[in-house]
């Protein structure tokens, strides 16, 4: 047996995903989906299922770019917010 | 829509396929405690994972699982003697001890050194919180039970705290599991009758009535996913959240109820392929409205059960099933009383889960943004599935027995709040926190 399983390659942290249905036309609807913590990661697509391989190709496209570019990965504001409520109950 | 091949794997957990080898890494609810009352009581037919099995409790108490079959020429092991030691098979009198050691072969020489060769087939179980679990994998020795809070909140002084239960459905294990996850069907199936001015105000069941296709947050964790699905509560500066969680393989915690204030998770184990036993383990601390509220949780008390009987399919059936069209009351769906005029909340998602068939055929389906939820636990279990299959990857949570100490339910927050972190010393195990009215539940 090998290492515990992570879901995908190149393992970015857990961001929290926006899925919202948005009327594009009349009576046409699509499945708008977003990362809260990557700016621009915002794809839409009627197909949910598309609409998911869409944004996870954005999420990784953006976080090679962090990477080229030698920076750090934004804290997932649910983590870092966490630790905020945290670090605040331990000094009170 | 799923491919053929993907439906497959979700749907298939006998012994070899890939969902199969990912579920028997865990720890798998068979059965309930009070199934077997007695020392030396009666066997019971345990069909799990497509493989059929029988659990006893020993003379001096221990709990075995052996397979049905004996080794010797395959007669049932149902019929059996459970004598202290282990099971004996009528057929011919060999013995096997709760290990799978054939302990005494009386049909062959007494100094015959063949017994020592000869194995049955047993599984590790233990019991816990009313349950008993089977390890059914691979490893010589088992990994640690999920870590549960229920089974913190289990003390031994306290018995009656938490309370375990089961009820069989009759349809792959993937439909019930999706229908805990997918919680726009809320809106409709339980409570689609409904107008807000039926739900007190101010509560969680208004906001839900009020806007029936919320919003929806996901986040990959440890254990699987949490969402947590929104729409605008009593002024447009707070939102009401229902956050749920899907726990590698087939646990579900439901955001019914007040979050912080419910200890309680669901295990959708399938029996076979076309059948399932739901276990649900948790305190009774749903709110119950006033009964001249006509919509809500509070309509669960009808879910009487049939009899057991020793038939593979014949623990924990609901009274109201397929055959007697789970009693639907035509004109009480008609009185605008009820969307579907099947009582109760439980026989409502128990019909409409079989209703789909034995296995439902996901590549005719039409989803939508409100079923994103659902595709993201598919794909977690696809993948970990393959992983598992191709090159022995460890599927999620099986080495991480804490990640699975959460909580889901329903929350007020202020529109600026993250979800997540505000929540989080409600869903941390620990003291329950009644700071809200659980009334503000409203029965949601």
């Amino acid at each position: 047996m090998s290492a515990s399983f992570r879901p995908d390659p190149v393992e970015p942290p857990a961001y929290a995903l926006s899925a919202t249905a948005v009327e594009t036309g009349q009576g046409e609807w699509s499945c708008l989906l977003s990362y809260d913590d990557l700016p621009g990661c915002e794809v839409m697509d009627p197909d949910p299922y598309r609409a998911l391989d869409l944004i996870d190709e954005c999420r990784d496209a953006l976080i090679a770019e962090f990477g080229a570019r030698g920076e750090p990965l934004p804290t997932p504001r649910w983590i870092s917010g966490h630790r905020a409520v945290r670090d605040q109950n331990v000094q009170s | 829509m799923l491919s053929v091949e993907d439906n497959d794997i979700l749907t298939q957990t006998g012994p070899g396929t890939p969902m199969g080898e990912l579920m028997r890494e865990y720890w798998v609810p068979i059965a309930l405690s009070s199934e077997f009352p007695v020392a030396g009581g009666d066997q019971v037919r345990i069909l799990v994972l497509s493989e059929r099995l029988i659990a006893f409790r020993s003379p001096d108490g221990q709990m075995g699982l052996i397979r049905e079959a004996c080794p010797h020429r395959g007669a049932s092991l149902f019929y059996g003697r459970n004598e202290p030691d282990g099971i004996r098979c009528v057929y011919h009198g060999w013995k096997f001890g709760t290990d799978g050691g054939c302990i005494d072969m009386p049909s062959e020489p007494a100094n015959s050194n063949f017994k020592r060769k000869i194995r049955a087939t047993t599984y590790p179980v233990q019991e816990r919180i009313g349950i008993v679990w089977a390890y059914l994998g691979s490893r010589e020795t088992p990994p640690p039970m999920p870590n549960f809070e229920a089974f913190d909140v289990h003390a031994d002084d306290e018995p009656d705290e938490m309370i375990a239960s089961a009820v069989m459905r009759d349809c792959n294990w993937l439909q019930g599991m999706e229908g805990d996850l997918d919680t726009s069907h809320f809106g409709f199936l339980h409570v689609g009758h409904a107008q807000t001015s039926d739900a007190p105000d101010g509560t969680f069941l208004q906001y839900a009535i009020a806007d029936r296709a919320p919003r929806y947050k996901i986040v990959e964790r440890d254990f699987g996913a949490t969402y947590g699905a929104y729409r605008q509560a009593d002024d447009p500066d707070h939102l009401y959240w229902r956050i749920a969680h899907f726990l590698f393989p087939f646990y579900a915690m439901i955001p019914t109820g007040a979050l912080g204030q419910k200890v309680g998770v669901r295990a959708w184990v399938p029996m076979d392929d076309e059948h399932m036993m739901m276990f649900n383990i948790g305190a009774d601390t749903a709110y119950r409205p006033d009964p001249e509220q006509e919509v809500g949780m509070w309509v669960f008390e009808d879910d009487r059960l049939l009899p057991n009987t020793t038939d593979w399919y014949g623990r924990f059936r609901l009274e109201k099933h397929q055959g007697n069209d789970y009693l639907i009351d035509r004109d009480l769906q008609r009185s605008g009383r009820s969307f579907t005029g099947i009582p109760s909340i439980h026989t409502e998602d128990q019909a409409i889960t079989e209703s789909m068939g034995p296995i439902y055929d996901r590549t005719k389906e039409h989803l939508g943004t409100s079923d994103v939820m659902v595709i993201r636990m598919r794909r977690l279990l696809i993948a970990a599935a393959r992983a598992r299959h191709e090159d022995g990857t460890v599927p999620p949570g099986v080495d991480q027995p804490d990640a699975y100490q959460e909580r889901s339910g329903g929350v007020v927050l202020g529109k600026d709040k993250d979800w997540l972190a505000a929540t989080a010393y409600l869903r941390e195990p620990g003291e329950l926190r009644y700071e809200m009215d659980i009334q503000m539940t409203g029965g949601a």
